[in-house]
């Protein structure tokens, strides 16, 4: 009891101290840092009586070894498991409904891991004090960690069969090549079962502190009395050494020294449909911010669904499926951007899935489509600038009706990003011309090596394995896909 | 920016009047002023909900009937009608609708996934309203339906069919549905099967578009910052010239469920099994059916509490009673390698729950507290979970064409805390024995055969726990 009464002392005394509002470009959005780093966003909605607490830190799978992998998924759900305050996972979860919790959940990602709860607006400061306990004073009692790993371990396992898995495995295996385990956000068996509580001490005392986490508050509230009680219950947690001081060595650019083939069989498709896709290692978004934000004015523009972008490949390339369902975008990241460009399209022996990948997808997006929009000053209008700058105007609009989504959109740009980079995102974005977008996809499509995958219905790979085979294709399976069982 | 910041000021001023739980104006009082209910000439009913917290503006076209009207063969062709008439009309065509939506960043979709009804919706901003309305309208009265738009969203749902078989849970509720409601309308997928979806023909989807899409059939939802006569008027001029076409929407009858446990494999399951026991339950009219939900929602955390807490049996547990005409409740133990002891610490969740006892919430003493003590902070969270899903224009339209189809008054769920509040200990003590400790619950469990083979039969053949 005296250490809480003391603890309270400390946090008042905190909340005494005035802090000022840094300004941000969306109305009704506060953003305040408290001395010990923590980042403070604030969003007023009064369309129902109740307030979403958010808190995000940037670890997750970015942050692992081989040996930790799938830690940061499991320390995720061990903040549930009980605190200081609630002993166990009941007292937490009884905690939650006596404070009349609607929805609450966690979840781990690549780069980062994040937490929420939706209370009644009444009771938002015990709201705030309720997360506190949670993320400053996680027990890690054995027991129950005993327990976490069992589910996490039948989590994992559950889904190596799945064929999104395998997909998304093998490409983190191979596009990631050197550091495979910096983007397997579930881990493996022998990883869990290897965890301790000291090992999940020490991942708490290197990420989880105040300057490495952002809390996000929106809904039915008064930011000025919202941070009074973040500063009341956060305001003491004690500032650590910045995990992020020495940056971790990139993943390598090109990804692979020559081009890889791969084929998936698939049982979700039917037969007769298939998918392909190349793919690129893109740019960081911290390493080189410029090229992201042409990468994402570039995917507004080849997502006009009647560009000349889908237009030629669907005209060009025999047998597509649809050309809605052609596709490039860039995935920000800040450690393992990626370049996509995909397409569904009929299976037909008479012109095999090798041929229309290598002979003609490729050649028409690649060698003939991004070649012309570098070359090409005017290959997208003036007019597809200025509708792109209109959507992204339009979606701050719907952004701001749907508060939860708002703050979690600005919590994964904090995360994989920055606040800075996520305000001046729009307005970079409007600066972006032909040129910034020929000198991103010169540097990361036309002077890199791609990744080709299809993904068909086995019996249709079944069919044509000796023309996969010959042209290259490495069939992975479930046996292969993973970077931790060739580690062994 | 300046004129949105005026808008969230106002819509805070208006909002300071908005309910809270345990205050004295109810939710129904407070709101009921925001819901106009009119009649277009042709008999469709238009609701509509003023909202001005945003720019956002969601029009519902709903369609009464759901799988009711179709035959098992026909599974899929409300929603392959639906999605071909996203694809435009003569005078807007689907490359057309595409670049305005994009540009407009609009939607015109569908939703046929329920069992009893489905809708057809514009959203978009107030800005493009008046643009956007009539195309919307076009394309729903003058669909153009070409075959080569047909085959199009043909493979699009059979390619998501196709994928739902794939999903171990989705394959777990597909295949529990189809033998429990063998015979019965709700055995009819409604978004299709890819057997069903690929025999369909653009023949079978314009009879069917010309035999049901009557006035009788539709009514309207729409929730933003509307001119209301305006809407009216352009309603009026458009969806008021649907005519009545005589359908019968047929009765959906009861469902006898069958008590013998199902096992069946899943080639990939990898020793990890989905169990799901469902039962029948009060139709949403009936107040049982809201003590239903409700002791569902006290039973989740005893589920969570003793089958994945203290024994680690799953990821996740719960319970659900879901409001269709017919309804139904639902067990779930998700991801599990411990079916056959899960089946137990299901039972020992609900004797608990059924002999009074809850969590004890203050966290402090016995781990299980009375319901007389608890049942009020149940409530709140309960009415908590209900205010968190109408956030969106879209979402309070759900809940308005939801009202009106099961209850024919758009302002029944404004109701909701007040019907909430009156459920006492003995309603929740009362269904709980009915529907789980007396009732019958048809059970599955999905895995690799090595794993059925271990699964001990008698666990399901009985509540356990008596």
């Amino acid at each position: 009891m005296k250490r809480y009464v003391l603890a309270l002392m400390a946090m008042l005394c905190i909340a005494a101290i005035p802090l000022a509002a840094q300004a941000t470009p969306f109305p009704g959005l506060t953003r305040y840092t408290l001395d010990n780093g923590l980042e403070v966003f604030i969003l007023e909605n009064h369309a129902v009586p109740l307030a979403r607490i958010q808190i995000t830190f940037r670890c997750g799978a970015i942050t692992q070894t081989p040996e930790t992998a799938g830690l940061f998924h499991l320390y995720e759900h061990l903040l549930f498991k009980g605190n200081s305050k609630y002993k166990t996972e009941t007292e937490f979860s009884a905690a939650m409904t006596d404070l009349g919790v609607s929805e609450w959940n966690g979840g781990t990602s690549t780069e980062y891991v994040t937490y929420y709860f939706t209370v009644p607006s009444s009771k938002l400061d015990a709201g705030i004090e309720f997360w506190s306990w949670a993320i400053r004073e996680p027990l890690f009692d054995p027991e129950e960690l005993a327990i976490e790993k069992d589910v996490v371990v039948n989590e994992i396992n559950a889904e190596l069969g799945d064929p999104d898995h395998i997909y998304n495995a093998a490409m983190d295996k191979y596009m990631f090549s050197k550091f495979p385990w910096r983007r397997d956000v579930g881990g493996f068996e022998k990883a869990i079962r290897s965890a301790t509580p000291a090992v999940m001490r020490t991942i708490q005392n290197t990420y989880y502190i105040p300057n490495n986490a952002a809390i996000f508050i929106s809904g039915d509230v008064n930011p000025k009395t919202v941070l009074e009680m973040v500063k009341k219950w956060f305001g003491t947690w004690k500032k650590g050494a910045d995990p992020w001081k020495k940056p971790l060595p990139p993943h390598p650019t090109p990804a692979v020294t020559k081009p890889l083939y791969l084929v998936i069989p698939d049982d979700s498709l039917p037969q007769g449909i298939a998918y392909m896709q190349i793919s690129y290692r893109g740019p960081d978004v911290l390493a080189d911010p410029a090229a992201t934000y042409a990468a994402d004015v570039w995917g507004y523009l080849v997502d006009n669904p009647d560009g000349a972008f889908k237009n030629t490949i669907n005209d060009k390339v025999p047998g597509l499926y649809n050309k809605d369902y052609i596709n490039a975008y860039y995935y920000t990241q800040r450690d393992g951007g990626q370049i996509f460009f995909s397409t569904y399209f009929f299976v037909n022996q008479n012109l095999p899935m090798a041929e229309r990948a290598l002979k003609y997808f490729k050649p028409v997006v690649i060698d003939e489509v991004v070649k012309s929009i570098v070359s090409n000053p005017n290959y997208f209008a003036r007019k597809e600038y200025d509708t792109v700058k209109a959507i992204m105007e339009d979606h701050d609009l719907i952004s701001l009706e749907n508060p939860e989504g708002f703050m979690s959109t600005l919590s994964f740009w904090w995360s994989v990003a920055s606040t800075d980079y996520y305000f001046g995102y729009v307005p970079n974005m409007k600066k972006v011309t032909q040129k910034e977008i020929a000198a991103f996809l010169t540097k990361y499509v036309l002077n890199n090596t791609e990744i080709i995958v299809i993904r068909a219905n086995p019996d249709d790979v079944a069919a044509e394995k000796k023309s996969l085979a010959d042209a290259g294709f490495i069939t992975i399976t479930e046996e292969n896909a993973f970077w931790w069982r060739d580690a062994k | 920016m300046k004129a949105l910041r005026k808008i969230i000021i106002l819509v805070a001023v208006f909002t300071l009047l908005m309910p809270v739980f345990g205050q004295a104006q109810s939710f129904y009082e407070l709101n009921k002023g925001s819901i106009t209910v009119k009649t277009l000439s042709n008999g469709i009913p238009v609701i509509i909900k003023k909202n001005p917290a945003n720019k956002v503006y969601n029009l519902k076209i709903v369609l009464k009937g759901g799988v009711a009207l179709l035959k098992p063969e026909q599974a899929g062709l409300e929603a392959l009608t639906l999605a071909l008439m996203t694809r435009g009309s003569e005078k807007y065509n689907y490359e057309f609708l595409k670049r305005t939506m994009y540009e407009k960043s609009s939607s015109i979709s569908y939703s046929a996934v329920g069992y009893d009804y489905s809708t057809f919706d514009l959203n978009t901003l107030d800005k493009y309203w008046k643009e956007l309305f009539p195309v919307f309208a076009d394309v729903f009265m003058n669909p153009s339906m070409l075959p080569d738009m047909f085959k199009q969203v043909q493979n699009d749902l059979k390619v998501a069919a196709q994928k739902s078989t794939t999903d171990q849970y989705e394959f777990t509720v597909t295949e529990l549905h189809k033998a429990m409601f063998a015979g019965h309308p709700y055995a009819i997928e409604a978004k299709g099967t890819v057997q069903t979806i690929t025999a369909l023909t653009l023949d079978d989807v314009k009879s069917f578009y010309n035999a049901t899409i009557g006035a009788e059939r539709l009514f309207i939802v729409a929730v933003g910052n509307f001119d209301e006569a305006a809407l009216l008027k352009d309603l009026e001029a458009t969806f008021g010239k649907i005519q009545k076409k005589n359908i019968t929407i047929p009765e959906v009858p009861k469902w006898t469920p069958k008590a013998d446990l199902m096992l069946v494999p899943f080639k990939n399951a990898r020793g990890v099994a989905h169990v799901r026991g469902d039962y029948p339950i009060a139709p949403v009219t009936d107040k049982d059916f809201l003590v239903q939900q409700f002791a569902n929602s006290i039973l989740n955390e005893l589920l969570f509490s003793i089958v994945r807490t203290d024994n680690g049996g799953c990821y996740s547990v719960w319970a659900n009673a879901h409001g269709f005409k017919n309804s139904y409740g639902s067990l779930v133990v998700f991801k599990t390698n411990k079916p056959s002891s899960a089946k137990l610490w299901v039972d020992q969740a609900i004797k608990l729950l059924a002999s009074g006892k809850t969590l004890n919430i203050k966290g402090k003493g016995d781990k299980y507290a009375p319901l007389t003590e608890t049942i009020g902070a149940y409530k709140a969270k309960y009415i908590n979970t209900f205010f968190g899903n109408q956030v969106t224009n879209a979402e309070q339209g759900s809940q308005l064409a939801s009202s009106f189809i099961y209850f024919n008054d758009p302002y029944e769920y404004l109701r909701l805390a007040d019907k909430i509040n009156a459920i006492t200990p003995e309603d929740v003590i009362r269904v709980v024995n009915k529907t789980l400790v007396n009732g019958t619950i048809t059970w599955i469990v999905v895995s690799d055969q090595a794993s059925l083979n271990s699964v001990n039969k008698d666990n399901f053949s009985k509540f356990t726990a008596q």
